[in-house]
């Protein structure tokens, strides 16, 4: 592999890594704070990605299509807390998982009902569509390009609010010691409900950046689902920079694996996670056993 | 004098770099309560979790009847004989006393994972399962289910469960934390009496009943050993007085 | 587990009696219906194993389930009957197999990891399947010719008849009912439930607490192997979806709608889901759309499932049975 190539992989592969992040970290956020194991986090990014084609196609306009996504899902969320999520605070795992799931059933219903099951996709306007020069031979795609800088905008401001404001003290606490946070009482309803809604609204802004270069079909949330799980069991669960860390090594992992050895890749992250649960049962920024 | 039930060599043990206990030697004798002291954050209960194999030690040795069980869990130390109480009462809250104590007596008995046998007609272990309730005194109690009875109830049922499993040492983690006074005094009894034949470590903040029933004394400050001795030379030692005694005297 | 009195082996033996001559009562399209309920219902016996009284909530136990109906057709003859007594050791020891190693990774993880683990080594299952050749893709493969239990030339059991098959299916379920209802009664079961319900408490009476989830694991994978061998055998097909963790979630459902601490009560919540699940597409053309609301309502207004919805309707004993009160291996991080 040439420099060049390697240096489009790495591109590719830290902007696959970025998105997954979006998605995981609003999970690990729902978990770490709420305590609540949301299975349905992954339709969110189905229903982002529709949405986005959906108001794209209507509008003519991909900007709104993307605001318009991470906006409605927003207040899905928002909704979605006060009606079911907050009465699922201190329920044992096993409700959490079935409730989760019957409210994929119904997201997922929904979405037929509203958008039909074809596969799409999402028309990218002229100036997002061209290609950057890299070498004298090799192009990079300026989207791709855009959705590594948004992420890491996103990533930059979730990281700010974790570390100065009130809210991220609460999650650093509960990444800590969830029991204790609990203990304490968290500060207000309304942080649930926000941290609720921006965690759905991650996976629906993932969803609808990826729309453009991937194709928007149905099932596409279980994979997403999946893979950030692995993310968070890497990383350790309630951990943003876990999460960071942990969608970056399996962005570098799935995409240089499809490189070197492509029928291998797809088992590539679980060989990993693991590895990690043999070495580190509780991921790598997890907290130790007492 | 009795030979050593266990003994502990320079044990350590870090939590990052942090160290919760440094070189830390002790040993108890067949027939002795040797009871540990010493203030909040002095590294007793890392100590008893070390003993017990609930946290695996990262420096020094532990010796069981002679026998290195060092890097064996909690499981293996058991069956090593080996029983604990700890600071929260940990029984089974939802099953009857004789159950506790059942399950207690059938885990350390040959066929304990059996699978073709039914586990509520063997008679051995009925009968280890009845003596131990009767050692406590909670023979009249069997078919009381373990939540319903008071705190100290079930610190008696939890120690219970500790003889029913047949140990060499017993190791008791705050015994006699949150009892009323006609509740501590029995315990107190109940653990005097554990020793006959036995090795009982006790860390305990109550000193009264510390200095009625144990036969030597360790004071730990700072996760280290500053005094070990019988009861009478510990209160003496200058140092002890200084560090310690005088200021829990006046707590208590 | 308190020992059955004669009453309820009576009832027990009506009801033995019952099932078996069901054939005979009801028109085809049922007996093949209760055949897929018994097979379900085998599944979720099989998972609650794990979750109600191993504390062990899996998500991958349809890929145990899949694995095995597609080691009955990967092993069988294209044309002709695959032997039972090969097929059927070989599926389950498949499916045995793959749970000692997710268990060996996974065990070493509590409570939620534990889900988060098992779900993501199911998925890596289904990908295999899903993605590669070996199983024919994303499309499957087709069981052209039933299995049979021949002695010499002569065919004893002949999965092919609807009737024959409804037997095998009931002998598979009450099987497991019985063996899962025997092992709670032995030393290992005791070992099991104590670990489930405080397991530093079982490890400082000596249990070997990772060896006994381990062994209950595999167990319990091996008896949903059973329920999957049977349920290729069914519809002589198999494909990706079965090992795919909505069926496990859906097992999932039947275990807490039939109650967690019951042996026999997944069954009880394959035959509810099952049935609605008919019923809903039957009538309703969004189905999944009322089928999530009822799983939603589920976990809100009868948490403790069908003996709760029993109560709610004012039926049944007033004392009842607490709330949902599954404990989760998790009191020990």
């Amino acid at each position: 592999m040439d420099i060049g190539t390697f240096a489009i992989q790495l591109l590719n592969a830290v902007q696959y890594g970025l998105v997954l992040f979006l998605v995981a970290s609003g999970l690990t956020l729902v978990f770490g704070i709420l305590g609540v194991i949301n299975l349905a986090h992954g339709v969110f990014y189905m229903l982002g990605a529709y949405l986005a084609w959906w108001l794209t196609v209507a509008t003519g306009n991909f900007a709104i299509g993307i605001t318009g996504a991470f906006a409605i899902s927003f207040l899905v969320g928002m909704a979605l807390e006060s009606v079911f999520i907050r009465r699922l605070y201190g329920r044992d795992h096993l409700s959490q998982v079935l409730l989760s799931f019957g409210l994929i059933l119904v997201v997922d219903e929904l979405r037929q009902m509203l958008f039909g099951r074809d596969v799409q996709s999402v028309p990218l306007p002229e100036w997002l569509s061209g290609s950057l020069p890299l070498t004298d031979v090799l192009n990079y795609p300026v989207y791709r390009l855009a959705v590594s800088l948004l992420c890491l905008a996103v990533a930059v401001a979730i990281f700010l609010v974790i570390r100065r404001t009130r809210i991220g003290m609460v999650v650093r606490a509960g990444a800590e010691n969830r029991e204790m946070t609990r203990a304490l009482g968290i500060p207000f309803d309304s942080v649930n409900r926000y941290v609720f809604a921006i965690g759905i609204a991650l996976a629906a802004l993932a969803g609808a950046v990826i729309a453009p270069i991937s194709t928007v079909f149905p099932g596409m949330g279980d994979g997403m689902l999946i893979l950030s799980f692995v993310v968070v069991v890497l990383g350790g669960i309630g951990s943003v920079p876990g999460a960071a860390i942990g969608a970056l090594l399996i962005g570098l992992i799935d995409t240089f694996g499809k490189v070197f050895m492509p029928e291998l890749a797809g088992i590539l992250v679980y060989v990993l996670m693991a590895a990690v649960l043999i070495v580190r049962p509780t991921g790598i920024l997890g907290k130790r056993e007492v | 004098m009795p030979a050593d039930v266990l003994e502990a060599r320079g044990l350590g043990k870090r939590f990052g770099g942090l160290a919760a206990c440094a070189d830390v030697s002790l040993s108890v004798r067949e027939g002795e309560v040797h009871a540990v002291i010493g203030p909040n954050g002095a590294g007793k209960s890392t100590l008893i979790n070390l003993l017990s194999g609930d946290l695996r030690p990262t420096d020094g040795k532990i010796l069981l009847d002679g026998r290195d069980v060092t890097v064996s869990g909690p499981h293996q130390r058991c069956r090593g004989g080996i029983g604990r109480s700890y600071q929260k009462t940990t029984i089974f809250p939802e099953r009857t006393v004789f159950d506790n104590a059942r399950l207690a007596a059938q885990a350390t008995r040959p066929g304990a994972l059996a699978m073709r046998c039914d586990g509520k007609r063997r008679a051995d272990v009925r009968e280890a399962a009845l003596a131990a309730l009767a050692e406590v005194g909670l023979e009249g109690r069997a078919d009381t289910p373990a939540k319903s009875m008071s705190h100290g109830e079930q610190r008696q049922l939890e120690v219970a469960m500790v003889l029913a499993t047949a140990p060499r040492l017993v190791l008791l983690d705050e015994p006699l934390a949150g009892m009323g006074h006609a509740e501590a005094r029995r315990m107190t009894g109940l653990i005097a009496s554990l020793k006959a034949g036995r090795g009982v470590l006790l860390v305990e903040h109550d000193m009264d009943a510390v200095f009625a029933i144990a036969d030597r004394l360790t004071v730990m400050a700072d996760g280290k050993v500053i005094a070990s001795g019988t009861v009478d030379a510990v209160r003496r030692d200058p140092v002890v007085r200084a560090a310690y005694l005088g200021e829990a005297e006046e707590v208590a | 587990m308190q020992p059955l009195s004669s009453r309820t082996h009576l009832a027990l033996l009506a009801a033995a009696v019952a099932a078996a001559m069901l054939p005979a009562l009801v028109p085809d399209y049922y007996v093949q219906f209760a055949a897929k309920v018994l097979i379900l219902g085998t599944l979720a016996m099989a998972l609650n194993l794990a979750v109600g009284f191993g504390g062990l909530v899996s998500l991958c136990h349809a890929a145990f389930f899949g694995l095995a109906g597609y080691a009955l057709v990967l092993a069988a003859p294209e044309y002709d009957a695959p032997s039972l007594l090969l097929t059927l050791p070989l599926a389950v020891a498949v499916a045995a197999a793959a749970a000692l190693v997710i268990g060996l990774l996974s065990l070493r993880t509590r409570g939620v990891y534990f889900i988060m683990v098992t779900l993501a080594f199911g998925e890596m299952l289904f990908f295999l399947f899903h993605d590669t050749p070996v199983g024919g893709g994303s499309d499957g493969l087709f069981l052209y010719v039933k299995p049979v239990l021949s002695v010499g030339e002569t065919v004893l059991v002949d999965l092919d008849y609807p009737v024959t098959f409804y037997l095998a299916a009931l002998a598979a379920a009450a099987g497991t009912w019985w063996l899962i209802r025997h092992l709670l009664s032995t030393p290992f079961g005791d070992a099991l439930t104590a670990a489930r319900d405080n397991e530093r408490r079982a490890l400082a009476l000596g249990i070997p607490v990772f060896r006994v989830r381990l062994v209950a694991f595999v167990l319990s994978a091996a008896l949903a192997g059973l329920a999957g061998y049977l349920s290729a055998a069914q519809f002589g097909f198999v494909a990706p979806q079965m090992l795919g963790w909505h069926l496990s979630a859906t097992a999932l459902v039947m275990v807490v709608l039939g109650g967690t601490r019951r042996v026999a009560g997944p069954l009880a919540g394959a035959l509810v889901v099952t049935g609605l699940e008919e019923g809903l597409k039957y009538f309703i053309d969004d189905w999944k759309l009322v089928y999530g609301l009822i799983i939603i309502a589920l976990v809100l207004v009868a948490p403790g499932g069908l003996q709760d919805l029993a109560r709610l309707a004012g039926l049944g004993r007033r004392t009842g049975t607490p709330a949902l009160n599954l404990k989760e291996a998790n009191n020990a991080g």
